[in-house]
Protein backbone atom coordinates (compact mmCIF):
# COMPACT_ATOMS: atom_id res chain seq x y z
CA UNK A 1 0.00 0.00 0.00
CA UNK A 2 0.96 3.39 -0.98
CA UNK A 3 1.68 5.65 1.72
CA UNK A 4 1.23 9.53 1.11
CA UNK A 5 3.47 12.08 2.31
CA UNK A 6 1.14 14.07 3.47
CA UNK A 7 -0.24 11.05 5.31
CA UNK A 8 3.25 10.93 6.82
CA UNK A 9 3.97 14.43 7.17
CA UNK A 10 1.15 14.50 9.73
CA UNK A 11 1.95 11.24 11.63
CA UNK A 12 5.39 13.13 12.35
CA UNK A 13 3.67 16.10 13.41
CA UNK A 14 1.06 14.32 15.55
CA UNK A 15 4.13 12.72 17.36
CA UNK A 16 5.97 16.07 17.87
CA UNK A 17 2.43 17.52 19.35
CA UNK A 18 2.14 14.70 22.11
CA UNK A 19 6.12 15.28 22.61
CA UNK A 20 5.55 18.64 23.35
CA UNK A 21 2.20 18.46 25.21
CA UNK A 22 3.74 15.72 27.40
CA UNK A 23 6.35 18.38 27.89
CA UNK A 24 4.61 20.95 28.96
CA UNK A 25 2.08 18.67 31.19
CA UNK A 26 5.46 17.39 32.66
CA UNK A 27 6.60 21.28 33.30
CA UNK A 28 3.44 22.13 35.13
CA UNK A 29 3.57 18.71 37.14
CA UNK A 30 7.32 19.74 38.49
CA UNK A 31 6.09 23.38 39.27
CA UNK A 32 7.87 25.17 36.22
CA UNK A 33 6.06 28.17 34.13
CA UNK A 34 4.57 27.24 31.33
CA UNK A 35 3.86 30.01 28.99
CA UNK A 36 4.35 32.33 25.81
CA UNK A 37 6.99 29.33 23.99
CA UNK A 38 4.96 26.05 24.91
CA UNK A 39 1.44 28.11 23.53
CA UNK A 40 3.33 29.44 20.11
CA UNK A 41 5.00 25.74 19.54
CA UNK A 42 2.14 23.51 20.06
CA UNK A 43 -0.39 26.46 18.18
CA UNK A 44 1.98 26.30 15.34
CA UNK A 45 2.40 22.26 15.36
CA UNK A 46 -1.20 22.07 15.34
CA UNK A 47 -1.64 24.69 12.61
CA UNK A 48 0.88 22.28 10.51
CA UNK A 49 -1.18 19.00 11.51
CA UNK A 50 -4.75 20.52 9.91
CA UNK A 51 -3.48 21.98 7.30
CA UNK A 52 -1.45 18.47 6.43
CA UNK A 53 -4.74 16.67 6.96
CA UNK A 54 -6.82 19.27 4.36
CA UNK A 55 -4.72 20.03 1.77
CA UNK A 56 -3.35 17.89 -0.85
CA UNK A 57 0.09 18.43 -2.96
CA UNK A 58 -0.23 18.83 -7.00
CA UNK A 59 2.20 16.21 -7.18
CA UNK A 60 1.26 13.85 -5.37
CA UNK A 61 -2.46 14.34 -6.17
CA UNK A 62 -3.83 13.79 -2.95
CA UNK A 63 -6.35 16.18 -2.14
CA UNK A 64 -7.82 19.39 -2.50
CA UNK A 65 -4.86 22.28 -3.28
CA UNK A 66 -5.18 25.44 -1.60
CA UNK A 67 -4.34 27.49 -5.17
CA UNK A 68 -7.33 25.85 -7.05
CA UNK A 69 -11.20 27.39 -7.05
CA UNK A 70 -12.47 24.92 -4.50
CA UNK A 71 -9.66 25.48 -2.39
CA UNK A 72 -10.18 29.07 -2.41
CA UNK A 73 -13.58 28.88 -1.29
CA UNK A 74 -12.68 26.60 1.38
CA UNK A 75 -10.23 29.16 2.63
CA UNK A 76 -12.62 31.96 2.41
CA UNK A 77 -15.45 30.73 4.60
CA UNK A 78 -13.05 29.11 6.86
CA UNK A 79 -11.87 32.37 7.48
CA UNK A 80 -15.17 34.09 7.79
CA UNK A 81 -16.31 31.54 10.28
CA UNK A 82 -12.96 31.44 12.15
CA UNK A 83 -13.30 35.29 12.87
CA UNK A 84 -17.22 34.48 14.33
CA UNK A 85 -15.30 32.27 16.48
CA UNK A 86 -12.26 34.68 17.44
CA UNK A 87 -14.51 37.22 18.00
CA UNK A 88 -16.73 35.04 20.19
CA UNK A 89 -13.63 33.83 22.43
CA UNK A 90 -11.79 37.62 23.01
CA UNK A 91 -15.77 38.36 24.38
CA UNK A 92 -15.64 35.68 26.73
CA UNK A 93 -12.11 36.66 27.44
CA UNK A 94 -13.41 40.10 28.49
CA UNK A 95 -16.32 38.36 30.32
CA UNK A 96 -14.27 35.82 32.24
CA UNK A 97 -11.35 38.51 33.13
CA UNK A 98 -14.28 41.19 34.37
CA UNK A 99 -15.84 37.97 36.72
CA UNK A 100 -12.98 36.33 38.29
CA UNK A 101 -10.04 39.38 38.33
CA UNK A 102 -13.26 42.21 38.40
CA UNK A 103 -10.74 44.47 36.46
CA UNK A 104 -10.91 45.20 32.53
CA UNK A 105 -8.22 44.22 30.84
CA UNK A 106 -7.74 47.68 28.06
CA UNK A 107 -5.70 46.11 26.03
CA UNK A 108 -8.04 42.66 26.06
CA UNK A 109 -11.06 45.27 25.08
CA UNK A 110 -9.21 46.83 22.47
CA UNK A 111 -8.37 44.06 20.42
CA UNK A 112 -12.34 43.10 21.10
CA UNK A 113 -13.37 47.01 19.41
CA UNK A 114 -10.87 46.59 17.03
CA UNK A 115 -12.41 42.82 16.46
CA UNK A 116 -15.78 43.96 15.69
CA UNK A 117 -15.54 46.69 13.92
CA UNK A 118 -12.24 44.74 11.81
CA UNK A 119 -15.25 43.03 8.99
CA UNK A 120 -17.55 45.68 8.22
CA UNK A 121 -14.35 48.11 7.79
CA UNK A 122 -12.55 45.34 5.03
CA UNK A 123 -15.64 44.63 3.61
CA UNK A 124 -16.31 48.32 2.93
CA UNK A 125 -12.72 48.58 1.28
CA UNK A 126 -12.59 45.27 -0.32
CA UNK A 127 -16.51 46.75 -1.96
CA UNK A 128 -14.59 50.21 -2.90
CA UNK A 129 -12.84 47.65 -5.86
CA UNK A 130 -15.95 46.64 -7.36
CA UNK A 131 -17.61 49.96 -7.80
CA UNK B 1 -27.54 24.65 -10.08
CA UNK B 2 -27.50 20.75 -10.75
CA UNK B 3 -25.75 19.48 -13.34
CA UNK B 4 -24.92 16.16 -15.63
CA UNK B 5 -20.98 16.22 -15.89
CA UNK B 6 -21.13 12.32 -14.59
CA UNK B 7 -23.72 11.62 -17.41
CA UNK B 8 -21.19 12.28 -20.00
CA UNK B 9 -18.21 12.26 -18.18
CA UNK B 10 -19.67 8.15 -18.11
CA UNK B 11 -20.30 8.39 -21.70
CA UNK B 12 -16.64 9.30 -22.77
CA UNK B 13 -15.72 7.27 -20.31
CA UNK B 14 -13.03 9.40 -18.40
CA UNK B 15 -12.60 8.98 -14.65
CA UNK B 16 -13.08 11.72 -11.98
CA UNK B 17 -9.02 11.98 -11.84
CA UNK B 18 -8.64 12.07 -15.58
CA UNK B 19 -11.48 15.03 -15.95
CA UNK B 20 -9.93 16.38 -13.27
CA UNK B 21 -6.30 16.23 -15.10
CA UNK B 22 -7.56 17.78 -18.11
CA UNK B 23 -9.23 20.82 -17.07
CA UNK B 24 -6.44 21.70 -14.14
CA UNK B 25 -8.35 20.72 -10.91
CA UNK B 26 -8.66 18.13 -8.10
CA UNK B 27 -10.44 15.36 -8.32
CA UNK B 28 -12.09 15.92 -4.90
CA UNK B 29 -13.58 19.22 -6.98
CA UNK B 30 -15.17 16.99 -10.20
CA UNK B 31 -16.68 14.63 -7.17
CA UNK B 32 -18.02 17.76 -4.84
CA UNK B 33 -19.47 19.79 -8.23
CA UNK B 34 -21.07 15.94 -10.00
CA UNK B 35 -22.32 15.64 -6.10
CA UNK B 36 -23.73 19.23 -6.30
CA UNK B 37 -21.73 20.38 -3.51
CA UNK B 38 -20.36 23.22 -5.61
CA UNK B 39 -20.92 25.17 -8.06
CA UNK B 40 -18.18 25.84 -10.55
CA UNK B 41 -16.93 28.99 -11.48
CA UNK B 42 -17.90 29.96 -15.04
CA UNK B 43 -13.90 29.35 -16.08
CA UNK B 44 -14.40 25.69 -15.04
CA UNK B 45 -17.88 25.51 -16.33
CA UNK B 46 -16.59 26.53 -19.57
CA UNK B 47 -13.84 24.59 -19.59
CA UNK B 48 -15.79 21.15 -18.23
CA UNK B 49 -18.47 21.38 -21.35
CA UNK B 50 -15.46 22.29 -23.16
CA UNK B 51 -13.79 18.73 -22.16
CA UNK B 52 -16.56 16.71 -22.25
CA UNK B 53 -17.70 18.11 -25.77
CA UNK B 54 -20.60 19.93 -24.91
CA UNK B 55 -22.90 23.04 -24.40
CA UNK B 56 -22.22 25.20 -20.84
CA UNK B 57 -26.19 25.31 -20.98
CA UNK B 58 -26.35 21.20 -21.49
CA UNK B 59 -24.15 20.63 -18.82
CA UNK B 60 -25.53 22.73 -15.98
CA UNK B 61 -29.69 22.95 -15.23
CA UNK B 62 -30.78 25.92 -13.32
CA UNK B 63 -32.86 24.38 -10.65
CA UNK B 64 -36.27 25.80 -12.63
CA UNK B 65 -35.34 23.36 -15.58
CA UNK B 66 -35.38 20.48 -13.59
Amino acid sequence: MKIRTRKIGAILIGVAILIVVGYSIFKIISGREVGFQEVIVIGTLLMMFFSALTWGTKEQKDGILQEEELGQRIIEKSSKISYFILLFFILAAVAADQFINHTVNIFLLAVLGLAIILLPFVEFVVAKKYQ
Amino acid sequence: MRNKIKQYREKKGISQGGLADLCGVSRQTINAIENNKYDPSLQLAFDLAKTLGVKVDTLFLNEEEI
